[in-house]
């Protein structure tokens, strides 16, 4: 597989895994999830899953690039995942507030 | 006590952010232009523009040319102020040391020739005073650049690079201090802005742009600053270690003897000549010894075209050769092989790095990134560009929080400040524009082009700074500044001027270099172009908003964010 396609998975992971940290906060998931209420199981959940997606991403990283190389690709992959989830939330809260 | 201790920290973090946010706006914002210093290069100098190259044969194009070089005039009377009598007539300098270095990036074969100086240093400190004299090569026919090309300001490496670390203040070494003294407070608005984030894990995903204007600054303040919180903190601590050796100089001064007793003990472990012989020696075939090393790195497995070629003690009989390799696939830089000049025979291989050097190599790789790779490179800028946004919010917090109060006492703080944040950010922004505007409209004869470029950049930006005080007294009655919109307007203007100018003056439009994959000059291009739509699109929505605020004051009263 080419480091590209390996970075980009990385993001994907990145992205999913900063998604599932965003469940693992209560206003976020009301925002997404209404109608059920959040167990403390499914926060827990949510963050093991995040922290194991954040894991891979760094897996992916070090498989693309060598492990230095990877140290400062991973970090800064996570904050631009973080912002598109952010730009995600806000859009959405931005929608439901529109209609 | 812990209220306390957050509130003395949110002290520490508003005004000591406010006093130097000024100076950190611009370290950032010429640090993220500094990671394409090359590739502005490129664009600012079109009669460079052609693909990298590796290094050329040594032998032939570099040897012959180091003695037609000439000791740089700024650079003897540099060393005249720094030495005790007077020195020698520049043609009467010997060539000490020689280092020729290019990477992956460059199109172009950068030489320097130190020259030996007889006089003893003013302060006993600077043992290693030179002049030096510069060369440049073209790497794909190995004929030296003509001295008017060679001379041009290139903008990427000649004048955002240089702006980024030492802002141009040679004065007594000032700029480098104040940068200094930024990236110690910016390491203290960090920590001190992490403490008083009280919901720094709760609140990482929320922006509320639709909430009162207060509480979406916030918001974008502690986004942009929590997650770029890891580039901010580890570029930050690197650009400070960089430098260390300026801001606490025992080593040098203090412990002087022990350091020289350490020089001259390293030198005898390694065999290499510390000081020249004093006999004249031949060299043998560089170009031998540049295939010796990258047979060398062949063997080991990495990828080894030359970086760079240093001749230490040139001419002399005991000149030795140090080669380090082009270092695209590691963050921190390799290990360097030197050769005995006279026999071209490996002398001395840089043993593997210790823990503590490979981690000083890392934190200095990380920040002069010379690396191969471009997502890297992007996520490098995008980081840089997300301190400028947090610095810029965090301007913006300061004032909006405190114009109405300001303008119902009277006090002119809030005032002032939204001014030179207009200056610092827009203002910066649109002297940027007009220099690399400056810089495709000027005709290269110009008798000195540089000095021209770089005033219309300085004029522009005091202008900016002029207009933002004029427009400010909207700020005074608690109004919003019209100088934002007005100033993003001219930084769309002055951005697309820049990609038509160079399209004008060289044919290089972006639809061709894209297609040609020429990538330099399209990147550059695609970056002025992007500023210059976001920046119109700014501009328009801000002209709407000041329009909006002219015709009536919101009877909403906003309530403030806990936050000092």
């Amino acid at each position: 597989m080419s480091d590209a396609v390996l970075v980009l998975l990385a993001l994907l992971a990145a992205v999913a895994g900063m998604a599932a940290f965003a469940l693992a906060n209560e206003t976020h998931w009301r925002q997404m999830l209404r109608e059920r209420t959040q167990t403390g199981a499914a926060r827990t959940a949510c963050k093991l899953f995040g922290a194991a997606l954040l894991a891979l991403s760094f897996l992916l990283c070090a498989l693309a690039d060598p492990v230095s190389m990877a140290m400062l690709v991973w970090p800064m992959l996570l904050g631009v995942a973080a912002a598109t989830v952010a730009a995600f939330l806000t859009l959405k809260a931005r929608d439901r507030s529109c209609r | 006590m812990r209220e306390t201790f957050r509130l003395s920290m949110a002290y520490l973090h508003t005004w000591l952010g406010l006093l130097l946010g000024f100076v950190l706006m611009a370290i950032f914002f010429f640090g993220s232009l500094s990671v394409f210093d090359r590739e502005i290069d490129r664009w600012s100098v079109p009669e460079t523009r052609a693909q990298a190259a590796p290094f050329p044969s040594f032998d032939r194009s570099v040897l012959p040319i180091i003695d037609s070089v000439k000791p740089d005039p700024e650079s003897m009377e540099h060393t005249a102020a720094e030495v005790i009598g007077k020195l020698p007539p520049a043609d009467a300098l010997k060539a000490g040391d020689v280092g020729v270095y290019t990477n992956h990036r460059d199109p172009i074969l950068r030489m320097y020739v130190a020259f030996d100086v007889p006089n003893k240093p003013r302060d006993a400190n600077l043992d290693h005073v030179h002049v030096y004299g510069f060369a440049s090569v073209d790497p794909q026919t190995g004929e030296r650049l003509p001295a008017d090309i060679q001379d041009r300001l290139q903008l990427g490496t000649g004048f955002f690079f240089p702006m980024h670390f030492m802002l141009h203040l040679e004065w007594m070494e000032l700029g480098y201090w104040i940068v200094g003294l930024a990236g110690m407070v910016m390491m203290a608005a960090l920590v001190s802005g992490v403490v008083m984030h009280r919901k720094i894990f709760r609140e990482m995903f929320t922006f509320r742009p639709e909430k009162a204007r207060l509480r979406s600054i916030l918001d974008l303040h502690n986004m942009t600053g929590v997650l770029a919180l890891p580039f901010l903190f580890v570029i930050t601590l690197s650009g400070l270690l960089i430098f260390a050796f300026m801001y606490l100089p025992s080593p040098t001064t203090l412990m002087r003897p022990l350091a020289k007793a350490q020089e001259l003990v390293e030198a005898a472990g390694t065999g290499l000549p510390v000081d020249p012989s004093g006999k004249p020696g031949k060299l043998a075939s560089v170009d031998a010894m540049m295939e010796a090393a990258k047979a060398r790195w062949a063997a080991k497995g990495v990828p080894g075209e030359i970086g760079s070629v240093a001749i230490i003690h040139y001419g002399d009989a005991d000149a030795y050769v140090s080669i380090a390799r082009d270092n695209v696939d590691r963050v921190a830089t390799s290990e360097t092989l030197h050769f005995t000049g006279s026999t071209g025979a490996l002398a001395y291989e840089d043993p593997p790095a210790s823990g503590i050097r490979t981690t000083e190599g890392f934190l200095y790789g990380l920040h002069f990134q010379q690396f191969r790779h471009w997502t890297l490179r992007w996520l490098l800028f995008a980081g840089g560009l997300a301190g400028c946004a947090c610095i810029a919010s965090g301007f913006l917090f300061f004032v909006e929080k405190r114009k109405k109060k300001h303008a119902a006492i009277g006090v002119p703080g809030a005032r002032i400040t939204e001014a030179l944040a207009v200056a610092s950010v827009t203002g910066m922004l649109v002297a940027t524009g007009a220099m690399l505007l400056a810089n495709r409209l000027l005709p290269v004869d110009l008798p000195g082009l540089a000095g021209w470029q770089e005033a219309v950049f300085w004029l522009t930006w005091l202008a900016t700074l002029a207009h933002a005080g004029l427009r400010s007294g909207a700020a005074a009655s608690g109004g919003f500044s019209p100088a934002w919109g007005e100033q993003a307007g001219l930084v769309a203007l002055l951005a697309a001027g820049a990609a038509l100018a160079n399209w004008v003056t060289t044919g290089d439009h972006i639809i061709r270099t894209v297609a040609e994959g020429y990538w330099p000059v399209a990147g550059v291009d695609a970056v002025l172009l992007v500023t210059a739509g976001v920046a119109g699109y700014v501009a328009l929505r801000l002209r709407s908003r000041v329009r909006r605020s002219g015709q009536a004051t919101p009877a909403v009263t906003i309530k403030e964010p806990a936050h000092v």
